[in-house]
């Protein structure tokens, strides 16, 4: 049985990866806090990833090119984050809203991996009653 | 590398060490506060700064923060009446450093704020960790 193909694990599974992405990108606005002109980063919003659009990555046609790094569609950096504040050096990185979204990030992902595995819980339950 | 969570405790630790370096250059500065020339007439300790800058690790594709340069302070030092020091010139005037003991403080605290907030994301991470191997308990 392959659980991909069931929806909820499906869904789980992309909105994990998606926390786990944006929790980089916290990451690495919280260390360039005090980087003159460093913009402060953000993934655009998971509901994108739900529209239903097919993730565009770039073209590879020779084997000398190298592969994206950065992963594509939904887990696009948004064009204009949000910011709080931008200081005179350039610097538009607040530590208190990244504080904010790091520990939103956190609670998102313990929430989608309580239902993770309480979905499990319920397969469980099914085959064992079964025999 | 392409495992993000583990992208994330790289990122922080960047910023812990560029962060340690800042403090360190901040010691220096204060240490030196008082620190006159060697020799009559001659120039006294210069505040040192630090800039960051952005460099890609190429190992996880991510951007992590590293030391761009460590630059001397070029303001004027600020001249002291004492004929009878050591370092005095043929005036008698004293060259003092140009370290601002209050500048150097506020400095101080910044680096410690950005510090704490590496080392929280560093907790963030690992609680997200945790959670990942909670689920092969079932």
């Amino acid at each position: 049985m392959d659980f991909s193909n069931i929806a909820l694990f499906r869904l789980s599974g992309a909105r994990l990866d998606y926390l786990a992405q944006r929790h980089r990108v916290i990451a690495e606005n919280v260390v360039h806090a005090n980087t003159p002109d460093y913009k402060a980063k953000d993934l655009k919003p998971f509901e994108s990833l739900l529209g239903g659009v097919r993730p565009v990555t770039t073209a590879r046609t020779s084997a000398l090119h190298l592969a994206g790094g950065r992963p594509a569609g939904a887990m696009a950096e948004a064009p204009r984050p949000d910011q709080w504040e931008v200081t005179p050096d350039g610097n538009s990185v607040s530590l208190e809203q990244e504080m904010a979204k790091g520990s939103e990030t956190r609670d998102a992902f313990a929430l989608t991996a309580g239902l993770f595995q309480r979905n499990v819980q319920m397969l469980r339950a099914a085959w064992r009653s079964g025999n | 590398m392409n495992d993000p969570l583990s992208a994330t405790l790289r990122i922080a630790s960047s910023g812990l060490q560029a962060q340690g370096t800042r403090l360190r250059v901040i010691a220096e500065n204060i240490a030196n506060a008082d620190s006159t020339a060697p020799s009559a007439g001659g120039d006294p300790y210069r505040r040192k700064t630090i800039s960051f800058t952005t460099s890609l690790d190429r190992a996880s594709g991510t951007e992590v923060v590293k030391v761009k340069q460590i630059g001397r302070d070029r303001s004027d030092f600020q001249l002291a009446y004492d004929p009878s020091h050591p370092a005095a010139d043929a005036k008698g005037y004293v060259k003092r450093p140009n370290v601002q003991p209050l500048i150097e403080m506020a400095d101080m605290r910044e680096a410690s704020r950005s510090f704490e907030a590496s080392v929280n994301v560093i907790e963030q991470s690992r609680s997200m960790m945790n959670r990942m191997i909670d689920l092969l308990r079932g």
